[in-house]
């Protein structure tokens, strides 16, 4: 019952952050990260356009001032990378990524233990800090996890004598 | 004398610009190797680099990337490229535990300490190997075909990647025919197509209503990067004291291993050796931290490897990496060519010797270190967060689509549009659904033009 709750829940809020969406512009992921739809549209034919014309407009001046041909050819590919480079520039000052970056407070250890538990169902061997070398333990005593593997050890131990 | 010091000084020059171009590069995520390196030494060979700045260009480029493009895979948990992908689950677990920056401290002190032994290591396989040259190389098309099907098989796609080599394989001769028509011949269009393949399907599909569906995301992507802790002083780090005794010591045993096997693909080496290194440790963090470290040693050690002794035994692709990234060091007509129908080839293999091979190897590998390791080592952070707040993902797209347009049109005209756009589709899309990844690819282009001709001659 309360399982059903909790389902109709996060349905109401996924409706909720979908109508509020269709204001903004449609996010989908694209070769592994997410770009607004509309947005990538108008940079692929950015993208596309200047490079193409750098390329054919700098072949069409450079076959007029270069004696060899192959050495033309090769320049205006240059230029069409250019092109490129200067697409990739243009459109880095039209669209803005679409990434959030979460500042992380890690105060409490509560999220350690979580990690422990989540990493033992998935059958990940923890491991003992008994008899780590010194470097290591130094290492783990800087990030504050020193304690926190002691601690994790100390309360699963008469569990798994049972 | 004074022509090695002209040399030297050449090579360094080149050296120098490759790892500076790369280690920007390497920033950005998701930059493919192929994408990227193939085609701007492409470049630089056509444009009239000597063969020790083309050579040496090459080397500081893989090794400099190599670095810089742990920075997203370790603080932003996107792959820096392909080679990134089988050391995911370890970043993602030291993410978790709240040390993504010694993640990558440990991933990129391991690749250099990897890279120094790599260099001298291969070059010892490869002049064992190099007597047997001649034989290898009239065998040549039928090691690319057990190669080819070995590979294949522990890609991610196993037996289906095998079998999906009979319609890929066909595609491209298909293809070939095709442009024959017109006496066209192209080759860096095939690399193109298959380097980009995945974001070439992802355009097609997310232009379909019925593809966008699935690709619709509700909400930005949401990233955390962990705040920034110094352990040395000054700005070049010791690797040595970044990694414990027993991490030396695995990094190096696996760099030797991975070094000697240069046919199978980077990733597959990766993941097995890893998968050894990580059965050794009980303790959750020693584990993470030394796998790290080894992997990211051994897809140093072996995509080194993988360009150095076909380069310097055979003269011919005989590695997934000879055939992608460093396909142009082997063949990038008119300057460099691989000898098709019996002619002598003329390329790198032919042009510098074995103990060129070792010094500017060595450079490259030295120049790579003072560039990118001090940086990556100090500026990771901010690097990581200038890359995710400023350049946009619209932007990379942008670029590559530009890419993609230039260097098809500048090889084949119109035809070369046609080829790269009909490879990427298929290969991304055969890659997204059946794990027949680029590295199967790779080995599917060579089956076609060199095993195939040979096995219809012996049918008649």
């Amino acid at each position: 019952m309360q399982q059903d709750k909790k389902n109709l829940a996060s349905n109401t809020r996924n409706e909720q952050s979908a109508t509020s969406l269709e204001n903004n512009d449609e996010l989908v992921e694209v070769w592994g990260d997410t770009v607004s739809f509309p947005a990538l549209l108008k940079s692929i034919l950015i993208g596309a356009v200047l490079s193409v014309t750098c390329f054919y407009l700098s072949k069409w001046i450079l076959v007029q001032l270069v004696a060899d041909k192959n050495l033309a050819h090769a320049y205006s590919m240059l230029c069409g990378l250019l092109g490129c480079i200067l697409a990739g520039f243009i459109c880095s000052i039209l669209f803005k990524p679409k990434r959030e970056i979460l500042e992380s407070n890690n105060e409490s250890m509560e999220w350690f233990e979580t990690l422990m538990k989540q990493w033992e169902v998935e059958e990940k061997s923890i491991g003992s800090v008994d008899g780590l070398p010194e470097r290591i333990v130094q290492e783990l005593k800087e990030l504050n996890l020193y304690d926190a593997f002691v601690e994790h050890a100390r309360q699963s131990k008469p569990s798994e004598g049972k | 004398m004074e022509l090695l010091f002209d040399q030297v000084f050449i090579a360094f020059c080149y050296g120098l610009f490759g790892a500076i171009l790369f280690a920007a590069i390497g920033l950005i995520s998701g930059t493919d190797e192929t994408a990227t390196i193939a085609p701007l030494t492409l470049l630089i060979i056509l444009l009239g680099a000597p063969p020790v700045g083309v050579f040496t260009f090459w080397m500081a480029a893989v090794v400099a990337k190599h670095m810089t493009h742990a920075i997203p895979t370790a603080l932003l948990g996107i792959p820096g490229d392909t080679l990134a992908a089988p050391l995911m689950a370890e970043c993602e677990a030291m993410r978790k535990l709240g040390a993504p920056h010694i993640a990558l401290r440990k991933m990129i002190s391991g690749a250099i300490v990897s890279a120094f032994i790599a260099v001298p290591c291969a070059v010892l396989f490869a002049s064992l190997l190099a007597p047997f040259g001649d034989a290898i190389k009239s065998f040549a098309p039928w090691i690319f075909a057990f190669a080819a099907i070995l590979i294949t098989y522990f890609s991610p796609g196993k037996l289906a990647s095998t079998l999906l080599l009979i319609p890929f394989v066909v595609l491209i001769i298909a293809l070939q025919s095709f442009t024959a028509i017109f006496e066209t011949k192209l080759a860096i269009s095939y690399f193109l197509g298959i380097a980009v393949g995945p974001l070439i399907a992802d355009l097609f599909l997310v232009s379909s209503p019925l593809g966008r569906k699935k690709m619709r995301r509700e909400s930005i992507s949401r990233l955390t990067i962990a705040p920034e802790v110094k352990s040395w002083t000054g700005y070049f780090p010791n690797p040595f004291k970044v990694l414990d005794k027993e991490q030396i010591k695995w990094t190096a045993a696996t760099s030797v291993i991975s070094s000697a096997t240069f046919v199978f693909s980077p990733v597959a080496m990766t993941v097995a050796l890893g998968e050894v290194v990580s059965s050794r440790f009980k303790q959750v963090y020693q584990r993470l931290t030394t796998t790290l470290a080894a992997k990211n040693g051994v897809t140093e050690s072996t995509y080194i490897a993988e360009a150095l002794i076909p380069l310097i035994a055979f003269g011919l692709p005989l590695s997934p990496v000879a055939a992608g990234p460093a396909a142009p060091l082997f063949n990038a007509p008119p300057v460099f060519t691989v000898g098709e129908n019996g002619a002598q080839g003329h390329n790198l293999h032919h042009l510098l010797s074995q103990w060129e091979f070792l010094g500017y190897g060595l450079l490259a590998v030295f120049i790579a270190s003072i560039v990118s390791y001090p940086f990556a080592m100090n500026y990771a952070r901010r690097a990581a967060l200038f890359v995710t707040k400023y350049i946009s993902h619209e932007a990379i797209i942008a670029t590559f689509v530009g890419l993609i347009l230039v260097i098809s049109l500048w090889e084949g005209a119109f035809l070369g549009v046609l080829v790269i756009i009909t490879v990427g589709l298929v290969g991304g899309l055969l890659s997204k659904h059946f794990g027949f990844n680029t590295g199967c690819q790779f080995m599917g282009y060579y089956m076609a033009i060199l095993s195939v001709p040979k096995l219809i001659g012996l049918m008649g």
